[in-house]
């Protein structure tokens, strides 16, 4: 009787397996669509929910935190704030010298993108691929494509599929993400790759072009789908490529993935 | 019936959570498996019939929303709860202790396999660098973060889910008797 019992369970085991496998490999596309968008649309309040309780929670933690240090921060802001002061006064000049040049660069202004703010609901779990999932979908004007950012113009992502009321963004640390960037300082371009949710490289910066530790990498606009200008991070370390054609550059990004609550989808550049 | 719409129920959940409520908290790789711990707590305690279809539920359910290729997660989920049975069947002891230590390391042999799996997983992208190339990335530092977190939830799970169990048996148990 239990060699009966084992035999059954090794063979649902390898039917189970070898279904899983074809799927995997073969991976149908399209074929469980509808099941994945009747799943999100039930999941949706669900994980607007649940993010949101998270995100109260953690800031709270936070709060509770650095009750300890405010003493110290109140004092050093007093020191900060009289020098900033003087610097707001120098900055004014700097935001016209910066308005012209974005006009001679043909940069889009930041201020002019018709942007849809979403809540994000969901972020990727395992580091497969980083995404993150944003509270707004095919009915808001979303579209596949569409690169999303913060308020300040630094970019996050692309959109990669698109559901009723939410959709997924593919980060730019994912694997498979590839935007074309310059150095703002060098003027050198190249593509800005993810490394499995790890960090970015900038790829495929020819040798005679120039790269510096701590320079600006935003994006070129070439391809069309992402505008010019956007800001992505800062060079950290420049290496060769293994091959030895290229130079690479690990990019340090500007902002933290997994502290995003709310991102904009650019949906007319 | 009602006992399949709260396995359900429970797994939706804790799929939900961690999508859309972990992440925000731990980092990286580091994100507890709660489905997979849920499902391995069962299959611990049960027979591996009884436990396969809400592998497979929960390992759907993971791959809808966390947009992997479907088949990847009940793959791995079916697989730990096979290797998490047989184990069981083998080691586990009525002796409270020993039972939980056993449980224990129950626990981090089905998380590794996991890994592991998602790991393997990585490599299917057409590249001809191999299959295995990403396994080493996901059993760095975040992965014994993550056995760490794994232990952890288990803890906090292990007891509310054998009193669901109980309560379950006592239904099942009145029904028989008002047949």
């Amino acid at each position: 009787m239990p060699r009966k019992y084992f035999s059954s369970k090794i063979i649902k085991l390898f039917i189970i397996s070898a279904i899983c496998f074809l799927l995997v490999f073969w991976n149908p596309k399209g074929i469980f669509d509808p099941v994945r968008i009747i799943f999100l649309e039930v999941a949706y309040p669900f994980q607007k929910s649940f993010y949101m309780l998270g995100r109260g929670v953690d800031e709270t933690f936070s709060f509770l935190g650095s009750i300890g240090e405010m003493k110290s921060d109140n004092e050093r802001l007093i020191r900060e704030n009289d020098s900033l002061v003087s610097e707001v006064v120098s900055l004014q000049e700097a935001k016209k010298e910066n308005e012209m040049l974005r006009e001679q660069l043909k940069l889009a202004p930041r201020d002019k993108f018709d942007l849809e703010p979403c809540f994000v609901i969901g972020q990727d779990p395992q580091g497969l691929g980083s995404w993150l999932m944003i509270g707004k979908g095919g009915s808001d004007g979303i579209r596949t494509g569409m690169p999303v950012i913060v308020s300040n113009g630094i970019l996050v992502g692309k959109v990669d599929e698109v559901g009723p009321d939410s959709s997924k963004v593919r980060l730019l640390t994912d694997s498979e993400s590839a935007v074309n960037v310059n150095d703002l300082e060098t003027s050198a371009r190249g593509l800005i790759k993810g490394t499995y949710g790890l960090g970015l490289i900038m790829d495929m910066v020819a040798q005679t072009d120039a790269l510096n530790e701590g320079d600006t990498v935003i994006t070129s606009g070439l391809g069309g789908e992402v505008p010019k200008g956007l800001l992505i991070g800062r060079i950290q370390e420049i290496k060769a490529s293994p091959d030895k054609l290229f130079q690479q550059a690990i990019v340090i990004p500007r902002i933290r993935y997994q502290k995003l609550d709310l991102v904009f989808a650019v949906k007319n550049q | 019936m009602m006992q399949n719409i709260a396995i359900s129920l429970i797994l939706f959940l804790a799929t939900i959570v961690q999508v859309s409520f972990l992440p925000i908290f731990f980092t990286g790789r580091s994100v507890p498996d709660v489905t997979l711990i849920i499902i391995m707590v069962w299959i611990a305690r049960a027979d591996f019939n009884s436990v396969l279809k809400w592998a497979i539920l929960g390992g759907l359910m993971a791959d809808i929303a966390s947009f992997q290729p479907v088949g990847l997660n009940v793959f791995s989920f079916v697989a730990v709860a096979f290797i998490i049975n047989s184990l069981s069947k083998r080691f586990l002891v009525p002796q409270f202790a020993w039972k939980f230590f056993m449980l224990i390391i129950l626990v981090l042999v089905g998380t590794t396999v996991n890994q592991a799996i998602i790991g393997f997983a990585a490599g299917i992208d057409g590249q001809p660098s191999g299959l295995f190339r990403h396994i080493p990335e996901f059993f760095g530092q975040g992965f014994f973060l993550k056995l760490l977190y794994n232990l952890g939830v288990f803890a906090i799970l292990y007891w509310p889910l054998k009193k669901l169990d109980k309560i379950f048996a006592y239904q099942n148990n009145r029904v028989v008797i008002k047949r």
